[in-house]
């Protein structure tokens, strides 16, 4: 494809192209044959993070095992010994997909135009900020170096940057000034910009700038990515995507990559649908939005329509957590007994989770606490993973007695004062099985006496009810357990949104303490343990989040069920043709499978 | 004549006011807001934004002013013929509903073809055989018809179509074609896939009308004229065919007025179900993820054709019948 | 006129007794003569209307069943074992090696297809469960009053989570037959009340309009123009998410009932109001003006009932819409949710490639929504032929 244009003199040369020191890409079977259309479905707009995941565009990226951070735009970086300064190392000779040569301006741009400016960024993120709250400092070296400068020793900054690409619609850390220029007015004709706000309808110019500097809105923003949008957006019926010619990744035997030439999005206005596709064989890698409950079909189908299906589990933590609210005050007699860790420890028991697993995740999956992967550094060991998961409704009922839950004419358990115990567990329609799971375990706790409702909200609710702290217990996942420290862990409380357990803790860190409830000791010292860790080497972090999945486990503030399931975008559905696709690769979010699989490399045989 | 014209036309715009305000009260009755919505679905992928971008947003959105504010924001610029953006799509609600708008009318008249090539032969088959075996068997079958759900008959069809037959019909287009410009090959592409969501559309349409042509061709059957050609030896077929079928259908085609926005909102299931990219989906979405410029939008345009839609007719039938005008003075 | 009365001689009239209006009070001298109230008329022609007939007696056993789901349960509906999921349907036989014998199920066996994850059941003919009828099972309160453990069917040899399933199980294990029971309840009574509701506001409406005609008329026929000018989906959607979050399945159930009822009564009352202004127009209610009669009396003796059964087959036409708008609803997930059984909650279940193409048997409540659909629909369309005094 892009050899006629180099003959029609349209496009350098593939030499003149690449920067002086490409990336090289290992791939998972072998080098490659150019050519080809990768078919996908995706949902609309709110989908946009499907692109995301699946160009991986960062400055630094996870390997495919999840385990550790790679070069990627950033071919090398280092800290200074105090790891208050991080010095990134850009690929001199690299291009932006529009040939423009790619440069410190990129990282710089988006420093000066994006974080310093006030409309844009009414208060600083925390992960480029100091300690004290104000801005980093970045500056450049020189064309191909940058260095960012914080108050404090901060380790986890090289894994912050792999987050940095742009997903959940927001403006990347690199940026193409060199056309992003026009749309700001402290670069661009201020009259020019006021006409274009006015004629896209627009309120201010923050909104031209965010709708054009976001690729999924505008095909025309140059990009970094091994594909780039092509004459479509996210908003339309097809999202088409075509190769960059001057993508700075190549193969062992130094070709360019990718080797596929175009990679089509088609919309569906409806999951089952897209699953219907992906049976009939129209989409030739899928993982996103295919249901674990239609594996079978999918498999009985696969010769037939040309595919096969593989597996991708989570990434460690658990796939259906019960998180039990621990700062429940609408009835406080009930509040005290979530806050109970012997109450939480006999519902742990209480579940039997063979039966959601075999019920709701078709028999596949381990069944296990909230905790890191077997495999992860982090993992707190078998004694902690598997702890409180033996299906003993026995001793849960000794605990409950113990506890002064007396049971009522009905068998029915009331407490302690004698008022009437009702649980219930609030659960959004996602990712497929939850409100399955919601009722078997209410279906086990009938049975150990507590009355427990299953209440399935529209997810808009459910937020705004856990905003509200009103909330009893949820079912979520709890996919973080691989990343405690950076993002939004589900385990922090002062996360938005977290999970339900500690609310009233968030706004108390949110406005230091002057509202609402100052957290338990337990619970401060994850807070402890999350600061801590940002600001030490490796080892220590490790044996800190160890300790930190160790409180997971004893303290069950979320319940663990069943993990290292493929439920979220683990089903994978790959044309039987396409080739260099990984039989296993770490699946979650923050590593953006399946970016993480490297995509580049896939081709047709 | 003409005051009662004036006086039907009179009453649009206060008819048109009133709608815009049920409208943004409607969009606006569910808790939260489009950001709250967002917001959620974010979470729910995975990923989240911090306050500070929430903030940036909701000020950017203009969803920060008070709901007055926001609805004469938006009454404004309708009046200006602007319908504004989609606060999720991020384009103009022109555009998302405009190229919705032609392919809902596509399928819209496809199925009402479809539902009249089958459903009148059915009627006029059951009226001149009143009570055999085939008119209770057309019967029987218009109820069953009537009686499903289309929704489930969507996706089961969807399957059989390609266990069997091996085609699948997701969506209206190839994906080669969904972006294309109109071409004969498009259109090609078009029918090959419009034929079964025509059909399950169709399929509780033909069994009403067949019903109301069987019923009006009986009246018309026994009546003196009928009786009379008959007895001047004028073939049955030729007798029914003649005359009676075109009085027959005559009140069927007077439905048409109420027929599209009736299938706009009935075919919504069919549409999410078979991801089919029409008005209904488009809405139900901007409804449950509170786009409300694009929601509001789209409920007005519906009720500008209904309004219309019986105003046209109304005015029709004071033209044909006189007696209307006494009746609605 | 008194509904139930029995027949009444009366004089020879000189109007033919035509059902609408005709008055039991209307007694002169002379040889008796048999004139039936109009609501008996309408019954006798519509006895005549087989198809009718039988559809009355489908929609009485659906009514029996949402009336006492318990008893023709023969599992807990909402029992699960996941080990039990995905049981096709247990075919009740008379045949066991080649001899007619007392009717029985077979018991199954089954476990996951390692390679493609799916449960496959297979016959076991070993075990047989021979058929028992009003046999013990679970203990539940019929009418919630009565406690008993009798259900209509049973199986000897099995107990609790053996039991045979009739229709099959859905994916979390649980008893299709039985939960189509449950779900007949919900289902059915959603629809007749939210049916009664809307016919008290679409008579009082309608009636209301016709009856007074001028600005009144005027008002209500632009409130029904402009509720039926609205798309549905909005409104629906509005006023479910606007039910507050903390209710209890029940409540929301209710307030659905009530939702579907407020959307429904327009048509009724343009009926209505059609009836109305064409009887008032008639000789006998301008005779009963005439003589002094109150308006109320006007109404309520002279008119209502010369309409009522009209109304009551506008109604039973009017129930299958509901039921419909319920599973419409559901699916959307705008209507009633799990652990709520409902055909539309179980229909909105079945909505997924896994069902349709492995587990068809979960398609079976749709199967039932055409049956008393369809049932009602042709019950409606007799009851109106019957009630129309010109046909044949």
């Amino acid at each position: 494809m892009l050899a006629e244009l180099v003959a029609a003199g349209e496009l350098p040369p593939v030499e003149e192209r690449l920067p002086e020191e490409p990336l090289v890409i290992e791939p998972f079977e072998g080098i490659g044959t150019y050519g080809g259309v990768i078919r996908r479905g995706f949902t609309g707009p709110g989908d946009h993070n499907n692109y995301t995941r699946w160009a991986y565009d960062s400055l630094l990226r996870f390997s495919v095992d999840g385990s550790e951070i790679v070069p990627h735009i950033i071919r090398a970086w280092e800290p200074s010994e105090d790891f208050h300064t991080w010095t990134l190392h850009l690929r001199p000779g690299m291009k932006w997909s529009d040939g423009h040569p790619f440069t410190a301006d990129a990282l710089l741009f988006y420093y000066e135009a994006v974080l310093q400016n006030e409309e844009l960024t009414p208060s600083v993120p925390v992960w480029i900020a100091n300690h004290d709250g104000t801005l980093a400092a970045m500056r450049a070296i020189d064309d191909y170096t940058v260095e960012v400068e914080f108050d404090f020793p901060y380790t986890l900054f090289p894994m912050e940057l792999t987050f940095r690409d742009g997903g959940d619609r927001t403006l990347a850390a690199h940026l193409p000034g060199h056309y992003l220029a026009q749309f700001h007015p402290d670069y661009g004709d201020p009259e020019e910009i006021a006409r274009m706000v006015s004629e896209a309808g627009l309120n201010d110019w923050t909104q031209l700038f965010m709708q054009k500097g976001i690729i999924t809105d505008n095909p025309e923003r140059p990009s970094t990515a091994a594909w780039v949008p092509y004459r479509s957006s996210v908003s339309d019926q097809v999202f088409t995507l075509r190769r960059n010619p001057y993508y700075f990744a190549v193969d062992p035997a130094g070709n360019q990559l990718p080797y596929v030439d175009e990679i089509q999005f088609r919309f569906f206005a409806d999951v089952e649908a897209l699953n219907f596709a992906a049976v009939a064989g129209e989409l030739d890698m899928q993982d996103r939005h295919i249901q674990l409950t239609n594996y079978p079909v999918l498999v009985e189908n696969a010769e037939r329509s040309g595919y096969r299906v593989i597996t991708w589990p989570t990434f460690g933590g658990n796939d259906a957590a019960l998180w039990v609210n621990q700062q429940y005050t609408i009835d406080p007699e009930l509040g005290e007994l979530l806050a109970n860790r012997d109450f939480r420890i006999a519902l742990s028991i209480g579940i039997d989770r063979e039966e959601i697993r075999e019920a709701a995740f078709l028999g596949l999956g381990e069944i296990r606490q909230p905790v890191a992967a077997p495999w992860h550094p982090y993992y707190p060991g078998d004694e902690y993973a598997f702890q409180h998961t033996e299906f003993d409704p026995e001793r849960a009922n000794e605990i409950l007695d113990g506890l002064g839950l007396q049971r009522g004419p009905n068998g029915m358990r009331t407490l302690p004062s004698g008022a009437p115990l009702r649980l219930e567990i609030s659960v959004v329609p996602a990712f497929g099985p939850w409100p399955d799971v919601a009722q078997l375990i209410a279906s086990d706790f009938a049975d150990l006496g507590l009355t427990t409702d299953v209440q399935v909200r529209e997810r808009t609710a459910h937020f705004t009810m856990r905003d509200a702290n009103e909330l009893i217990m949820e079912i979520w996942n709890e996919d973080t357990s691989g990343f405690p420290f950076t993002g939004n862990p589900k385990i922090d409380p002062r996360s938005d949104p977290a999970t339900i357990f500690a609310v009233e803790s968030r706004t108390w860190y949110a406005t230091d303490g002057e509202r609402g409830r100052e957290p338990t000791p337990e619970i401060a010292r994850i807070v402890e343990i999350i600061e801590e860790a940002k600001t030490v080497g490796t080892d220590r972090q490790i044996e800190l989040a160890q300790e930190l999945n160790r409180l997971v486990a004893d303290q069950l503030y979320g319940i663990g069920t069943v993990g290292l399931t493929p439920m979220i975008q683990g089903v994978v559905v790959v044309n039987a043709n396409l080739a260099n696709v990984p039989d296993l690769v770490a699946n979650d979010w923050p590593l953006r499978t399946p970016g993480d699989a490297r995509p580049e490399t896939f081709f047709y045989r | 004549m003409h005051w009662y014209i004036l006086k039907r036309l009179a009453i649009v715009p206060l008819m048109l006011f009133l709608f815009s305000v049920i409208a943004f009260a409607l969009i606006q009755a569910p808790p939260g807001d489009f950001l709250t919505s967002y917001i959620a679905e974010l979470a729910q992928g995975g990923s989240s934004l911090d306050q500070a971008q929430i903030d940036a947003l909701r000020r950017q959105y203009g969803l920060d002013r008070p709901i007055y504010e926001q609805y004469f924001l938006w009454v404004g610029s309708l009046l200006k013929g602007d319908l504004g953006i989609s606060l999720e799509w991020r384009r103009s609600n022109a555009e998302l509903i405009g190229e919705r708008l032609l392919l809902t009318l596509a399928l819209t008249t496809g199925s009402l073809i479809f539902t009249w090539l089958v459903a009148i032969p059915i009627g006029i088959v059951s009226a001149t055989r009143q009570y055999s075996a085939v008119d209770y068997l057309f019967t029987v079958l218009n109820y069953v018809g009537l009686a499903t759900p289309n929704f489930m008959l969507a996706l089961v069809l969807m399957w059989v179509a390609f266990d069997r037959f091996g085609v699948s019909v997701t969506g209206l287009f190839s994906p080669e074609y969904a972006q294309a410009p109109w071409s004969w090959a498009r259109f090609a592409d078009l029918m090959s896939h419009i034929w079964l969501p025509m059909i399950v559309l169709g399929v509780a349409g033909t069994a009403q009308i067949a019903r109301v042509v069987r019923a009006n061709l009986l009246d018309e059957l026994g009546k003196p004229y009928a009786e009379m050609a008959r007895a001047k030896g004028l073939p049955e077929w030729k007798l029914v065919l003649k005359y009676p079928t075109r009085v027959a259908i005559a009140p069927v085609v007077s439905t048409l007025g109420w027929y599209f926005p009736q299938l706009l909102s009935g075919g919504l299931v069919v549409s999410v179900v078979m991801s089919l990219p029409t008005v209904g989906p488009l809405l139900l979405r901007a409804l449950v993820g509170q786009d409300m410029y694009l929601a509001g939008t789209i409920i007005l345009i519906f009720c500008v054709l209904t309004v219309i839609g019986t105003l046209v007719s109304d005015i029709l039938l004071a033209v044909l019948d006189p007696r209307i005008r006494m009746d609605a003075a | 006129m008194q509904p139930g009365s029995e027949l009444v001689p009366v004089e020879k009239t000189d109007r033919v007794p035509d059902g609408a209006g005709e008055s039991a009070e209307v007694v002169a001298a002379g040889p008796a003569v048999y004139v039936a109230p109009a609501w008996k008329l309408t019954w006798w022609r519509f006895r005549k209307h087989k198809l009718a007939v039988a559809c009355l007696w489908v929609f009485a056993v659906v009514a029996l069943i949402a009336l006492a789901p318990e008893f023709f349960a023969t599992q807990d509906p909402n029992a699960t074992a996941a080990s039990n999921a995905y049981i096709p349907p247990q075919t009740v036989r008379v045949l066991h090696e080649g001899r007619v014998t007392w009717p029985f199920v077979y018991g199954v066996r089954g476990e996951r297809n390692q390679r493609t994850l799916r449960m496959e059941w297979a016959l076991d003919e070993e075990t047989r469960y021979p058929l028992r009828l009003f046999a013990r099972g679970y203990p539940y309160r019929l009418f919630g009053l009565i406690p008993t453990d009798r259900h209509l069917l049973g199986f000897e040899g099995a107990t609790g989570r053996d039991t045979p399933r009739l229709l099959g199980t859905d994916r979390l294990g649980r008893d299709q037959w039985s939960r189509l029971m449950y779900g007949t309840r919900i289902s059915l009574s959603i629809g007749l009340v939210a049916v009664a509701l809307s016919t008290v506001l679409g008579i009082v409406l309608g009636g209301v309009s016709g009856y007074f005609g001028g600005w009144v008329d005027n008002v209500i026929q632009r409130l029904i123009e402009l509720l039926q000018a609205l798309p549905p989906i909005p409104i629906w959607l509005a006023l479910s998410a606007s039910l507050p979050r903390t209710w209890p399945v029940t409540w929301v159930y209710f307030a659905i009932t009530v939702i579907l009822a407020l959307l429904g009564w327009t048509r009724l009352a343009r009926e209505v109001r059609g009836r109305f202004l064409s009887l008032r127009e008639e000789d006998f209610v301008t005779a009963a003006r005439l003589v002094g009669a109150s308006r109320s009396r006007v109404i309520f003796s002279h008119m209502v009932p010369s309409f009522t059964s009209h109304i009551i087959a506008a109604v039973t036409l009017a129930i299958p819409l509901m039921i419909l708008n319920e599973t419409f609803l559901s699916f959307l997930g705008l209507g009633l949710r799990p652990p709520a059984i409902s055909w539309g909650v179980m229909l909105q279940e079945a909505q997924n490639l896994q069902s349709v193409v492995n587990a068809p048997w979960l398609l079976i409540p749709g199967l039932l929504v055409i049956v008393t659909v369809l049932a009602l629909n042709i019950l409606g369309d007799g009851l109106r032929d019957a009630a129309d005094p010109y046909s044949s």
